[in-house]
């Protein structure tokens, strides 16, 4: 069974090294209006088909 | 894989398929599900919003492969609210891959453009009609939805999510040199022939099938534009990354590095 111990050449360096950038960059970028958007728009959904016949 | 053409043209063209004013788009949203008895009514729901209030012509094709929790029985009560020409119910038995369920709904479809997407709520319906804008604008091949460009991001992963996805993202990068900025994402506009194409092409499972499309696309010289898309993780259900998928994950790159 071939092992992960296929060599990774120099790209491997060039992923770590960035990684704080990413780490202060991931932190800060939330979608969270798109979560809230959703999630009032599932209840308008539930609401909407509940009215048209839909059996949850 | 029978062609549906009339008998005598030898080769694939370009044509139109039958059932559709020439010369208007009409758009294949295909939805393979498995237990998502949850989320369909609301998927659904948010298309048939973004379509109507968009003014576009569109279908919604919802691939089961035999649900146990009764997602069947909801996709058909959608059937009924909103019509069989709008809703087309092709499920399968079982549960088979990712690629079979596009060959599936693509047989069924008659949009001359194919939206896949999935069926849990992370993609939102509200960004169709910008892929569909964007694709008029460049005249793409592909549209792709990207959480890592613009103001595209991911809602509801803890850190170490987001540093392996952004990391495996990266690497992918690094080795295929794609010109996509999201490869494992699945939220895509294809024309139709492109899509038919490239799923005989591509062998892999899973994401990694996502990213093959879109390695071949480049290797067939396909054009690609991209759209920021916001990703919600899953309202309901589970989450599924594991130590395995990872693994399997680094396995297909690789192979897709060493034979593309």
């Amino acid at each position: 069974m071939e092992a992960l111990g296929l060599e990774l050449p120099s790209p491997c360096r060039e992923v770590l090294w960035p990684l704080p950038a990413y780490l202060l960059w991931a932190t800060f970028h939330d979608c969270e209006d798109a979560a809230r958007e959703l999630q009032s728009q599932i209840q308008e959904a539930r609401a909407d088909l509940a009215r048209r016949g839909m059996r949850f | 894989m029978a062609s549906e053409e009339a008998s005598g043209s030898p080769r694939r063209s370009r044509r139109e398929p039958e059932g559709r004013a020439p010369r208007q788009d009409k758009y294949s949203v295909l939805l393979p599900t498995y237990n998502e008895r949850e989320n369909l009514p609301l998927i659904v729901w948010l298309l048939v919003k973004s379509f109507s209030e968009s003014g576009i012509n569109y279908e919604i094709i919802i691939i089961d492969d035999g649900s146990p929790d009764g997602t069947r029985d909801v996709a058909e009560q959608l059937e009924k609210i909103y019509g069989s020409d709008k809703i087309l119910l092709r499920p399968r038995e079982k549960k088979l891959g990712l690629g079979t369920a596009y060959i599936h709904g693509m047989k069924h479809a008659t949009g001359n453009y194919i939206i896949i997407m999935d069926a849990d709520l992370s993609h939102h319906p509200k960004f169709i009609p910008e892929f569909i804008r964007k694709q008029k604008e460049g005249n793409f091949d592909i549209v792709s939805g990207t959480r890592y460009k613009g103001n595209g991001g991911v809602y509801g992963w803890d850190l170490k999510r987001k540093i392996i996805s952004r990391g495996a993202n990266f690497l992918t990068q690094i080795l295929l040199r794609p010109g996509a900025s999201d490869l494992t994402g699945s939220f895509r506009l294809y024309r139709r022939e492109v899509l038919q194409k490239l799923i005989e092409k591509c062998v892999s499972k899973g994401y990694v099938f996502q990213m093959e499309m879109i390695v071949r696309a480049r290797q067939l010289n396909y054009t690609i534009g991209e759209v920021p898309i916001s990703f919600v993780d899953r309202v309901y259900g589970e989450s599924k990354l594991g130590g395995n998928e990872i693994v399997s994950f680094l396995k297909g790159l690789l192979t897709l590095f060493a034979t593309t």
